[in-house]
């Protein structure tokens, strides 16, 4: 939605001139601006404007002898409201006006060049409604004004020269923005597909597509295309020259959002819709001169009802019966408004345009600005959403482990989506292909993560279900939720923010489950939010539900609150955290370790002289400078044997992106320590042993306990510490825990855990509580 | 999201003058840097224009466009004037200015927008090419004096297409209007003798505002063109009562005498603990001036809004622990932040453990007790500010809800409700009193500390201080009843019988806003005319009885209730030094004091209305002025919540 919006105006250029042919709504308004500052009763006995009646009193400005009668005339707030220096009755502020013609701006602005051929209806009118406002009611006068301006004049100014067309098209006058996408025909005066723009698949597609966002891509952008045929050749000398698709925005306040918001909001809007829509008039206008007819078409019905003397609105009306272009505008403009998606049908080509349902946003810095900052995974992972939705979509993550609830279960478009799939299908392939759908919709529910759907399925995660995932979420079929527990063994909270006014909620809810034995709302909501913090009998079941044969009640229930973004899942993320005792546990095997080692190595030393370089990556400096002697060590760099650790480090993060493999060495690398083999142990640890020293050495205090902040890339004393966790622990435990406790960062959720590691909830819960001691949970949304 | 370069100021490219010229057209009569706009100066589109209208640019069809298409690229060297001509031909070749910079667009491609129709004169216009936007303000000047009757000139601001220029609106508005000004005086502009000093104006202006943001041109002896760019910064959020604002930077070392005078008053009482209301009230300044001021400070990013501190409070982590938690800065500064002094600062796990125990529907109190934080040497409310600030811990309010709002809407029932519910009302006020002194596991190891930074809504003395002076009063009372102390009902009931026997105590005002003792609510001995003004005045009087914070609670429990009388009688006289707000409702509480008191829990009828969901209770306590104790028993009461209930009632309330 844009709330910005006033209207949307098509314009053309021809030899004969230019041309407004068309604007929906009939007559926009903007939101009133305030010439100065509006004083509130919230200042008891204090004008807030008395500094600016003082510096405008009529003392100080004689030219303005009015000024007094005016204000006087005008006690109420209206004075304070800025109006188009058309309309501005206040004088002192439009120091532009010239003291010898003082009325000369209330009439028609265009008076001056083309008082030859401007309308002449255009004229009369405008005189008699100084001061109205923007709206100018009355008679022939709509025909000829819009938003302040003539008719004429915003057709001139907005058809540019051939030099500007083909390009991002942008003019802010005041408190209006013009945007769109002029096009122009060749300078032989014919329509036809550029050239130099290079092969593309279907443009018209009434998405952006993704070759849209960087700057050098602009070149393209120039021209919509579709196929080059040299369709439309045919020149014509009287055929219509330029034409442009605009829309019309009240320019958003800059202060109430942050400093390139507004840019980015006109961008969006641009791409999405304006040009988009003229991609698609322009290929019309190419292969079937489309845009040609429609504008003669409405021209003409234009002309014919202002001479009827008909009303300027059913004109308006007229041209929807006659004129799909019409038509389309309308459809544009109202869905835009009301936030959903334009299903607008071009000369017979069905196109769907649809602006970011956060779009709005960008404007108001008093939203949480916490909910638009995506912050990006560590790991780069590319948003799985794509680009087209990921600005100011406020998407969740696309995950395996979340999954889809369809928003249009009850409706018609649910029904029209099966229809479509169902019937006229034309080949036995997209019969198949279709089935399949149909089988996903079926099968998609709140129980099911993505990853089981894709296995049932059997239907490729990455390559097919998201597909299909963001094809819903995009058309808002669907939004992306967390499992939920099939017995609704679930435990939710309440988001900060509600959607709606409770009341309106309450109301709807309560309709929607009249007849039904639920509590209401708010109560809801409140045994739901005041249930989280327990420790115990928590979820939904038991706070709520209570009874197995209500959940399929409660199962409806649920859904329609996720649907209204009324329920958020917490999330646990866990942490591991070496105690003070484990440390000094550890520091104390270290020592006594060491102590048997160096007694160790110096025989070896005596025997094989120099270690043979091994696979590790070890490099042979380090193996020898540990080797030569444990006592030099403190001089021994500590940047050399970080460098000799990188290509372990590398490969270890290699591995973490593949959770599975990555178990085998790490535990045979980390978790030997107490193994016969010498060889292995001395190897494995000689690096180790150096960062050791520089760990104690450098003040690595065994009296604070420490964060392993990021267990799958853990430093050698870490790693230490988490083989000592497991001391005294069941092996299958301890081997779960070495599993998974790479994922113990406070960044992967629960969930992930669960489906990275393919282990159960309940295995989970077992490591969680045999190690206790040593880990943090947090429990937040995501 | 761009918040953070929301201050950088957009690089001037470029600073151009044109005008509409009799004989040409429109032309750009000098530009800084020079020859960066490509101009066709003697290219038939001008002289065209020139011969039949008054502006060039009106016709936009075909002939003169076509010309100009064909022959941008390839042939514009042609059209350009000789002083340009070496240099376009190869956009690449130095020039002028910038070594590498090719011309910026084609004035005859913009110059309906530079030189417009009448109707976009007076007007602010920014229009876009490829890759810049240049923002003007052309004015027309009609008069006789002119050639044509009119001059119609432009001075243009260049910068990338990128560029956010809302800075350079009114930069734009101002030159032109001194500009405007120097012409109608002197035909500076118009006239040939003055004319060429505009090229050394363009040259100051994109020098100075590009190095220095600001400039003072001289134009004449009596005009000159004084400007300063000033940052961008997007409005602050609304500011709320319950608010409080916490200091960024040292404000009061930075006060200067030609500050605001609002400002400058309520800077010392800025720290961290005030809310809003409470700053007014400290500062003596209206409440409406003092949100605009903190508004103010917001703006300029030096305060930040926080939520009241009270151990009724609860708070949730958000998802930005995740990666805040691994911050260098955020564990560094945390330990010695929220530790007091001369503690032993724990660990950054332990700290974090304890965020991590935060939870929706555990409040502050609990949650000491549980983790026994008071061992820990850990200033409460510092470690919940700290979270707050930081972004990792968000408050969890509570919105209270009235289920079936149908008693709110009938007045004269309430008075039998409210009759019956006095009655219950005394058991459970004790039953919140017990809490409380059970409540401070802090009270015992820093009970002073912690009452005075802790205390939310009221009281700029400590309490004890006010209790010193209650009791100094208290033998003037005659009505020294022991047995008053049994129950805050019947203590209210006594402190508004003795209402009549009170003693001017001006100076007490704030003193008498911290306290707290049972909050009385009139019921008039006759229904009629007299029941009006007793419950407006009954409803003044819960305004100022009442306390916010368990430690007042608990006082009120052991002070006597001659302390209450008295601090009653002073919350009277507070009114004269409260400026102006409250002032017309003591006097008429003063006048209909002959109430009999029916009980000390009745709620204020405005409380009602609030339930609805979309308050949430620090709302309504600053609103009332009470703190979430004496809430809780609004709640309880109007819930119609029988003793010993966990629930309210018919009122639910919802943590988020």
């Amino acid at each position: 939605m844009s709330e910005t919006l006033l209207c949307v105006l098509f314009v053309t250029s021809s030899a004969k001139g230019s041309n407004l042919v068309y604007h929906w709504p009939p007559s926009p308004t903007g939101v009133p601006r305030l010439a100065r500052p509006l004083p509130s009763n919230d200042f008891p006995g204090a004008l807030v404007d008395n500094p600016w009646r003082a510096a405008n009193s009529p003392d100080s400005s004689l030219e303005e002898p009015q000024w007094e009668l005016a204000n006087l005339a005008l006690e109420d707030d209206s004075e304070y409201y800025w109006q188009r220096p058309r309309f501005r009755r206040d004088r002192s502020v439009s120091f532009t006006q010239p003291n010898s013609h003082p009325t000369s701006r209330r009439a028609s602005p265009s008076k001056d060049a083309k008082d030859a051929y401007t309308l002449d209806g255009a004229r009369g009118g405008s005189a008699a409604s100084p001061g109205s406002g923007l709206t100018l009611a009355g008679g022939r006068d709509e025909y000829g004004t819009l938003l302040g301006y003539s008719a004429e004049f915003l057709a001139q100014v907005l058809c540019p020269q051939s030099a500007l067309a083909h390009q991002k098209f942008e003019l802010i006058v005041d408190d209006l923005a013009f945007v769109g996408h002029p096009v122009c025909a060749d300078a032989d005066g014919a329509w036809r597909f550029k050239p130099e723009t290079p092969p593309s698949g279907p443009a018209a597609r009434g998405r952006g597509s993704k070759k849209r966002q960087s700057p050098q891509d602009e070149e393209r952008l120039r021209t919509p295309e579709r196929d080059r045929s040299q369709a439309g050749a045919q020149a014509d000398d009287a055929g219509m020259q330029t034409f442009h698709f605009v829309l019309v925005l009240d320019l958003p306040d800059p202060s109430s959002s942050a400093s390139g918001n507004i840019a980015k909001y006109f961008d969006t809007i641009y791409e999405q819709i304006a040009f988009n829509v003229t991609a698609v008039l322009y290929q019309e206008q190419v292969l079937n001169r489309f845009v040609d007819a429609q504008s003669e078409i409405l021209g003409a019905l234009r002309e014919d009802f202002a001479n009827r003397g008909e009303s300027f609105a059913d004109f308006m009306y007229e041209a929807l019966k006659v004129s799909t272009l019409a038509t389309a505008m309308k459809t544009l403009y109202e869905a835009i408004k009301t936030n959903n998606i334009a299903r607008v049908t071009i000369n017979e080509l069905p196109l769907e345009l649809q602006l970011p349902p956060y779009l709005d946003s960008l404007l108001h810095a008093d939203e949480d600005i916490d909910l638009e900052e995506e912050h990006e995974d560590e790991d780069g992972e590319p948003n799985a959403w794509g680009p087209e939705m990921s600005f100011a979509w406020r998407l969740p993550a696309l995950t395996p482990w979340k999954a889809l609830l369809r928003l249009d279960d009850e409706g018609e478009q649910g029904y029209q989506l099966y229809m479509q799939l169902r019937a006229a299908q034309l080949n036995p392939e997209e019969r198949g292909l279709a089935e399949q759908l149909i089988r996903f919709l079926d099968l998609v529910s709140v129980t099911l993560s993505l990853a089981e759907i894709a296995s049932l399925l059997d239907w490729h995660l990455e390559s097919q279900v998201y597909p299909a995932v963001r094809w819903l979420v995009l058309h808002r079929r669907a939004k992306i939720v967390d499992v939920v527990h099939s017995g609704l063994k679930t435990v939710f909270s309440v988001p900060q923010k509600f959607p709606a006014p409770l009341a309106t909620l309450s109301a709807e809810f309560a309709r929607t489950f009249a007849d039904k034995d639920v509590p209401a709302l708010p109560k809801l909501l409140s045994m739901i939010s005041t249930a989280s913090h327990k420790q115990t009998a928590n979820h939904l079941f038991a706070t709520v539900v209570q009874s197995k044969d209500r959940i399929p009640l409660y199962s409806e229930v649920v859904l329609w609150m996720l649907k209204r973004d009324l329920l958020i899942r917490l999330h646990l993320r866990i942490r591991i955290v070496a105690t003070e005792g484990l440390k000094r546990h550890v520091r104390e095997q270290w020592e006594e370790r060491r102590t048997r080692k160096r007694s160790r190595s110096r025989a070896r030393d005596i025997q094989h002289g120099r270690q043979p370089s091994t696979d590790r990556g070890h490099g042979e400096g380090s193996n020898e400078k540990v080797g030569l002697g444990l006592d030099t060590v403190n001089e021994s760099s500590p940047v050399e044997n970080w460098v000799s650790m990188s290509p372990k480090t590398a490969r270890k993060q290699a591995r973490k992106m593949s959770p599975e493999p990555i178990v085998e060495p790490l535990r045979r690398h980390v978790y030997d320590d107490d193994k016969a083999d010498v060889d292995e142990d001395f190897l494995s640890s000689s690096a180790d042993e150096a960062k050791w020293q520089e760990y104690y050495r450098t003040g690595g205090n065994d009296n604070i306990s420490t964060m392993i902040s990021d267990p799958a890339r853990a430093s050698p004393p870490e790693r230490k510490w988490l083989a000592a966790m497991s001391e005294g622990k069941e092996p299958h435990i301890a081997d779960l825990f070495k599993r998974i406790h790479q994922y113990f960062d406070g960044k992967c959720s629960d969930d992930e855990i669960l489906y990275r590691a393919e282990i159960t909830r309940k295995q989970l819960r077992e490591v969680l509580h045999h190690y206790e001691e040593h880990l943090q949970t947090f429990l937040h949304p995501s | 999201m761009s918040s953070n370069g929301a201050s950088f100021l957009p690089r001037l490219e470029s600073v151009f003058y044109a005008v509409f010229d009799v004989e040409q057209g429109p032309k750009i009569v000098s530009q800084v840097p020079e020859a960066l706009i490509a101009t066709s100066s003697s290219s038939g589109h001008t002289s065209g224009a020139s011969s039949s209208t008054p502006y060039a640019a009106s016709p936009v069809p075909s002939v003169p466009s076509d010309p100009d298409l064909s022959s941008r690229h390839p042939s514009r060297s042609n059209f350009s004037s000789p002083a340009q001509r070496q240099g376009s031909r190869d956009p690449p070749s130095p020039q002028k200015h910038g070594s590498s910079t090719t011309r910026f667009f084609n004035f005859d491609d913009i110059s309906k927008y530079i030189i417009p129709p009448k109707s976009l004169c007076g007007r602010l216009v920014t229009c876009a090419t490829k890759g810049h936007r240049i923002l003007g303000f052309p004015v027309r000047l009609d008069e006789e004096y002119y050639p044509r009757n009119y001059f119609l000139y432009n001075v243009c601001f260049v910068f990338e297409r990128t560029a956010d220029l809302s800075c350079y609106e009114p930069v734009a508005r101002k030159v032109s209007r001194v500009l405007t000004t120097c012409e109608k005086e002197s035909r500076f502009l118009s006239s040939p003798r003055s004319a060429p000093a505009i090229h050394a104006i363009l040259e100051q202006l994109y020098e100075d505002l590009n190095s220095y943001s600001e400039t003072s041109i001289p134009i004449d002896p009596f005009n000159s063109v004084e400007l300063k760019i000033f940052p961008f910064y997007p409005n602050p959020p609304p500011v709320k009562d319950w608010m409080v604002p916490l200091a960024l930077i040292n404000l009061t070392n930075r006060i200067e005498p030609n500050w605001d005078l609002t400002i400058v008053k309520i800077c010392p009482y800025i720290d961290g603990i005030n809310h809003i209301t409470r700053i007014a009230r400290l500062a003596n300044c209206d409440l409406n001036l003092t949100r605009l001021a903190i508004s103010h400070l917001l703006y300029y990013q030096v305060i930040m809004l926080v939520d009241i501190f009270q151990y009724s409070n609860m708070y949730t982590i958000r998802k930005s622990i995740q990666w805040l938690a691994d911050e260098m800065h955020i564990k560094e500064e945390c330990g010695p932040y929220v530790t007091k002094p001369g503690s032993v600062i724990p660990d950054w796990p332990k700290l974090l453990h304890l965020y991590s125990r935060f939870k929706a529907g555990k409040t502050v109190r609990d949650w000491m007790e549980e983790f026994e934080v008071h061992k820990l040497g850990i200033d409460v409310r510092r470690f919940t500010s700290f979270g707050v600030i930081k972004g990792f811990l968000c408050r969890v309010h509570r919105w209270p809800i009235l289920l079936c709002p149908l008693r709110a809407e009938q007045p004269p029932d309430r008075r039998t409700t409210m009759a019956s519910l006095g009655r219950k009302r005394g058991k459970s006020f004790a039953s919140t009193v017990l809490p409380t002194p059970e409540s401070p596991p802090t009270a015992r190891t820093d009970a002073e500390p912690i009452r005075f930074r802790g205390r939310a809504p009221n009281a700029q003395p400590t309490i004890a201080s006010a209790g010193a002076e209650i009791v100094a009063v208290s033998p003037t009372t005659a009505h020294v009843v022991p047995a008053r102390r049994a129950s805050a009902a019947e203590s209210s009931l006594e402190m508004l019988r003795s209402r009549d026997g009170r003693k001017p105590l001006p100076e007490r005002a704030y003193q008498t806003m911290s306290r707290l003792s049972g909050q009385g609510r009139v019921e008039a001995h006759k229904p009629g005319a007299a029941s009006v003004a007793a419950e407006r005045h009954s409803h003044a009087a819960t305004r100022y009885i009442s306390s916010s914070s368990p430690d007042a609670l608990a006082l009120a429990g052991s002070v006597s209730a001659d302390g209450l009388d008295s601090e009653h009688s002073s919350g009277g006289r507070s009114a004269t030094t409260m400026g102006g707000l409250f002032r017309p409702r003591i006097a008429r509480e003063a006048s209909a004091s002959h109430g009999t008191l029916q009980g000390a829990a009745q709620f204020p009828p405005e409380l009602l209305p609030l339930l609805d969901g979309e308050h949430h209770t620090d709302e309504i306590c600053t609103h009332f002025e009470v703190g979430w104790p004496v809430l809780r028993q609004w709640l309880f009461a109007a819930g119609g919540a029988t003793e010993g209930d966990e629930e309210f009632g018919q009122i639910s309330i919802i943590y988020r």
